[in-house]
């Protein structure tokens, strides 16, 4: 249909030419613009009536981009479509324009209209962009492996040095994941938990750490890669350190206490109560000595995550019971009454772990607690989780030791160490340890009024 | 099946002398006939001539270890007393590897007095004649 012969489609593209988002203009036969929306006079900075007649082809700013060329070849009959970049100037920055040169045939229907020029303002846009490929950069530069992967295990972002290392690992282009990797990746995403795995790649090991990102309609997991090859080399070599050193502490302690106690046994003669006294002293000693080690390397070994626990849903009171009545002969010959009212409680732990602590506990209560005293266990339910306090009438534990009574004795000074002595390291252990069964570990104590540890338990 | 501790023979491995004097002492107060040896190697051909009831074996000895020697009477004996490690190495990784060799049971040495060991090997004993593992 000709628009001649239809005032509404004319009055129709008078709309669009006024209201357009783009700038709109024409050129003639010479260059001369015939037409200019009011969008082009936003974006140039002239008026309307002041353009119409200029020679676009002549204007300075347009050869100096070397518009004026292009516009003489579409006129003759030549599309082009161009970003130029130029000072405004309206302001003093720079602006980045698309222009888009479509020639009109001599259809005599935009008075002499030889060229159409459609301009957008795109400074905006090339800014966004500019700032999300430095973004892009930004990780696809990073030196460690990074990639995001959909529910089913697609990739769905992986910058360079992920797609070496899982390239070589699978040794194929455009590989799946491997399977050390994806299973952590799958469970992460079901459980919606962080998890990490280690896997070796040239004589490197790299951890790689899974952060499921959870949405309404799908997720998806991040996972962040990193060299750790230095760590676990230097935690190998602290592993090994500590078991030569606890291996030859170990070995002389162990001559030192069987000698002592082949003179207790009176066996090189009789003794008087001094030495009797005195060899008691240095039996005493050496035992601490060789508890000292054997805590050092537990908590090494917590610490380096080599202990991973087994949780069985368990009746607790049956373990708590066994803990009690394996320690009740020291409660007796220390006159202590200890008193375990056993009630059914379920919880999930490994019980060997779960006795371990609670001896711990228990002996405690008994070192500080005097003769006629009462150590209780009691258990109760509280919002899902199963509470186990060690309640004893001992002399109490103030407020500024309870802040550092669980604490590695790493992080501390010596003062600290001696301190601790007697009451066992093993309270870091057994706090770790309950940690490790999802749990926690606290004391509630006053001075003079005994001290209560309690240890909390997710019942499911 | 009882038997009294007078006809029970320990065989003591162990290459440390102060070691092998206490342990020695404990199990003879105990009752038992006791024999040591100061390596695996001696070990391997005492332990044919005594036929012990029960062998208290170290790991770390400088001709033979407690390892070899497990490997070693398991293929070069029919020796079946059974063998209980007691090591000051205490690493799960060293006792598993004492029990994937044929240990019987693994102790850390520094754990135990005399006494006590003794304690640990007959309990052991009793379970173990009542439901012997080969």
């Amino acid at each position: 249909m000709d628009s001649a012969d239809n005032p509404i489609a004319d009055q129709l593209y008078v709309d669009i030419f006024d209201h357009s988002p783009f700038g709109i203009y024409t050129l003639d036969q010479e260059g001369v613009i015939t037409s200019f929306n009011p969008k082009m006079a936003e974006l140039s900075g002239d008026k309307s009536e002041n353009a119409i007649g200029l020679n676009a082809t002549h204007l300075d700013s347009y050869k100096e981009v070397g518009l004026d060329q292009l516009f003489l070849k579409a006129i003759a009959g030549e599309p082009f479509e161009t970003e130029v970049e130029y000072a405004s100037h309206l302001a003093n920055k720079k602006t980045v324009r698309r222009y888009r040169g479509v020639p009109i045939e001599d259809r005599g229907i935009v008075g002499q209209a030889r060229l159409l020029l459609i301009v957008e303002d795109i400074t905006e846009r090339k800014l966004i962009e500019k700032e999300l490929k430095k973004f892009a950069q930004f990780t696809a530069e990073n030196t460690n492996p990074l990639l995001r992967v959909a529910l089913d295990g697609r990739i769905l972002l992986i910058n360079k040095v992920a797609e070496e290392i899982i390239q070589t690992l699978q040794g194929v282009q455009d590989p799946t994941l491997p399977k050390p990797l994806l299973e952590p990746i799958k469970k992460s995403l079901t459980e919606g938990k962080t998890y990490s795995v280690d896997l070796e790649y040239q004589d490197k090991i790299i951890l790689f750490e899974i952060v499921p990102v959870m949405q309404a309609d799908a997720g998806y997991a991040n996972v962040y890669g990193r060299d750790v090859s230095e760590e676990r080399n230097m935690q190998k070599i602290k592993d090994q350190f500590l078991s030569i050193t606890s291996h030859e502490l170990r070995t002389p302690m162990t001559v030192i206490r069987g000698y002592i106690e082949l003179m207790l046994q009176g066996r090189v003669g009789d003794l008087n109560e001094k030495q009797r006294g005195f060899l008691e002293k240095i039996l005493e000693n050496t035992k601490s000595l060789i508890e000292f080690v054997n805590v050092t390397l537990d908590i090494n070994k917590l610490e380096s995550g080599a202990v991973s626990l087994n949780l069985e849903q368990v009746d607790l009171s049956v373990h708590i019971s066994k803990s009690v009545e394996g320690i009740r002969n020291l409660f007796d010959e220390g006159k202590i009454n200890l008193v375990y009212e056993p009630v059914s409680i379920v919880a999930p732990i490994e019980p060997p772990q779960f006795e371990r602590v609670i001896t711990n506990l228990l002996s405690n209560a008994l070192k500080f607690t005097p003769p006629e005293g009462t150590v209780s266990v009691i258990t109760m339910q509280h919002e899902g989780n199963a509470i186990i306090g060690v309640k004893d009438t001992g002399v109490g534990i103030s407020a500024e030791d309870q802040k550092i009574l669980f604490q590695k004795y790493a992080q501390i000074d010596n003062a600290w160490v001696s301190k601790m002595r007697g009451t066992g390291l093993g309270l870091v252990i057994s706090k770790d340890l309950i940690e490790k069964m999802n749990g926690k570990m606290w004391v509630e104590s006053e001075v003079g009024q005994g001290s209560t540890f309690f240890v909390s338990l997710p019942m499911s | 099946m009882d038997i009294t501790n007078q006809n029970r023979k320990v065989l003591i491995i162990d290459d440390n002398e102060d070691i092998r004097i206490i342990f020695s002492a404990a199990f003879e107060d105990a009752g038992f006939k006791v024999f040591t040896s100061k390596d695996g190697l001696w070990g391997i051909t005492d332990v044919i001539e005594i036929n012990p009831t029960v062998i208290i074996l170290d790991i770390m000895m400088p001709e033979m270890s407690g390892y070899d020697f497990l490997v070693s009477l398991k293929n070069n004996t029919s020796i079946k007393a059974p063998v209980i490690v007691v090591s000051n190495l205490s690493q799960e990784k060293d006792k598993q590897e004492a029990l994937d060799n044929g240990a019987d049971l693994c102790l850390t040495k520094s754990d135990y007095s005399g006494i006590e060991l003794v304690d640990t090997v007959n309990k052991f004993l009793l379970s173990w004649q009542a439901n012997p593992q080969q």
